[in-house]
């Protein structure tokens, strides 16, 4: 069981440093990361621990995994597997429980902490075998994977922004809001395949530009329910809201050039503190935006010409 | 035509591919042969332009990707996409939004699941149905009998027929030597990165049997199996 986990640190560490990171670095990054995420969060919102309770589930449920587990009982015996299950979960919901401790959130730092037995008993898996449909399917690949993939997240979005609007809080619509362009960037965090670049008859700028404009088309599509919402429920906010939309658009856009400028690797970690930076001071949008471009056009070339 | 000069590739100080001569006419079949390692891939990789490499590569396409079909040996598909989609992913990468996808899918596979549900030999097909559903000019054809029922086989022996009818350039690699001798005109045989054979119709008994001394020979007898 101990080489187990030695495994998994080394696979760790491995990801670090194909990410361009030293793994010292990155623990310190993941640690700085979660705390200011967590601050954030918490500022934003009163409703922040059960919020928070129920990212800890979502941190802890791939654990669970069927195929993993499967493979885990191959390997080890009852009493093994059920200690591995115990220590994932504990691990995971550690740093979660702690912080809400650190807020003085007992109850729900304590609720985090049973979560870890009880969901170790569970495995999830997917028996939904259809196929869900989304309104995606005529410009593959992004947002019909994407989304699938995502979906409980924008259930969630959806959730927040009801229940916002039924509180009248505005600044849980605003983040469900801002939560719906989050998960859209995510579908652009992972390159695809060289050959699924190269399949494509056309120069790189157009290539880029069709991307982003079904980036842009299909997020607004996704978001216009809770901006329709939040602008009704709220008109005094309209412009705050036609703001986020805006921005989220334009970091969609910038999250589409950093995949395409690093392409065919990942994002790595000057690229991704570019980003970061524009998140943090939108105006360094106008300088980081033309440069992706630029980069990724140099990079597709040798894929599309 | 395609022609290939001095094509040349090393990763490091490892040889890949030496010195690689080769000219494709529009209207046939070439079979690529080589044990696992002889560097067909990468061959098949750098004429399509997704691996650089030394030499020219000189096509009246232009760009020849543009025009190209390339089925890989192991085709990947995204883990929520559905066979439907994928399909009309390869249509828009040519602009062919129009196509009647449904009634494409001569291999009645199930378009409405996700491709990555799909059986090792219903990806193949999957993959193949999406190069020909772009209507290329030139296709690279990597294995493509791997793993596909024997009726599939026998469709895709008569698609690439039907691709030298229509005077398309085939290029295809399998390790299973009946299927290049049913199909192609002439068969390469590759061998740590260089050509060292080249056989026409008429050669390919005498190929196979060549094949067959120099890779089984007495092989079989070390094993003293009993």
């Amino acid at each position: 069981m101990k080489y187990y986990f030695t495994l998994q640190y080394r696979m760790l560490n491995r990801n670090l440093i194909e990410f361009g990171l030293p793994p010292v670095a990155g623990y310190i990054l993941g640690l700085l990361g979660f705390i200011g995420l967590s601050e954030f969060l918490f500022y934003k919102t009163e409703f922040a621990a059960p919020i928070y309770v129920l990212l800890a589930v979502f941190a802890m449920a791939p654990w669970g995994a069927h195929q993993r587990n499967q493979f885990l009982k191959t390997c080890f015996n009852k009493q093994q597997y059920r200690r591995i299950r115990w220590m994932e979960n504990a691990l995971t919901a550690l740093p979660f429980a702690l912080f809400l401790l650190s807020k003085f959130e007992f109850l729900y730092g304590l609720g985090v902490l049973l979560l870890v037995p009880v969901l170790a008993m569970f495995q999830f898996e997917n028996r939904f075998q259809g196929r869900l449909p989304t309104p995606f399917s005529r410009r593959p690949y992004e947002f019909p994977t994407g989304f699938r993939q995502a979906y409980p997240l924008f259930l969630l979005a959806y959730f927040l922004c009801v229940m916002g609007i039924g509180v009248g809080n505005f600044n849980l619509g605003a983040f469900a809001l801002l939560l719906i362009f989050l998960c859209c960037m995510s579908f652009y965090g992972t390159p695809e395949g060289p050959y699924l670049v190269w399949i494509f008859a056309m120069e790189p700028r157009r290539f880029i530009w069709e991307k982003i404009k079904t980036a842009a088309l299909y997020s607004v599509l996704l978001s216009l329910p809770i901006a329709g919402g939040l602008i009704w429920f709220f008109p005094e906010n309209t412009y705050p809201v036609l703001g986020i939309m805006l921005l989220g658009s334009a970091y969609l856009m910038l999250m589409v050039l950093a995949k395409y400028a690093a392409f065919p690797e990942k994002i790595n970690v000057p690229q991704a503190f570019m980003l970061g930076l524009s998140l943090w001071f939108p105006p360094m949008l106008l300088l980081v935006g033309p440069y992706f471009y630029k980069r990724a056009q140099e990079r597709l070339k040798f894929y599309l010409q | 035509m395609i022609e290939l000069k001095n094509l040349s590739k090393s990763y490091g100080n490892h040889d890949v591919l030496r010195d690689i001569n080769l000219q494709f006419e529009r209207g046939r079949v070439y079979g690529i042969v080589g044990e696992n390692g002889a560097g067909k891939t990468t061959l098949f990789k750098c004429i399509a332009g997704l691996e650089s490499c030394m030499g020219t590569i000189k096509s009246a396409f232009n760009p020849l990707k543009n025009y190209l079909g390339f089925l890989q040996t192991d085709p990947y598909f995204f883990p929520k996409i559905t066979g439907w989609e994928y399909l009309r992913l390869f249509c828009v990468a040519r602009d062919k939004t129009e196509v009647n996808i449904q009634e494409k899918n001569i291999f009645d596979l199930p378009l409405d699941q996700y491709a990555a549900t799909y059986s090792t030999g219903m990806k193949k097909k999957l993959a193949l149905t999406a190069i020909l559903l772009q209507d290329n000019s030139v296709f690279i054809l990597d294995e493509p009998f791997n793993g596909v029922d024997i009726h599939s086989n026998m469709l895709i022996t008569e698609i690439i027929r039907e691709l030298r009818a229509l005077d398309k350039i085939v290029l295809l690699s399998s390790h299973i030597f009946s299927t290049l001798s049913d199909t192609c005109d002439e068969i390469h045989l590759l061998k740590n990165g260089a050509f060292v054979k080249k056989a026409s119709k008429a050669e390919f008994d005498q190929l196979d049997r060549e094949m067959k001394d120099f890779t089984v020979g007495d092989r079989v007898k070390k094993l003293n199996l009993k």
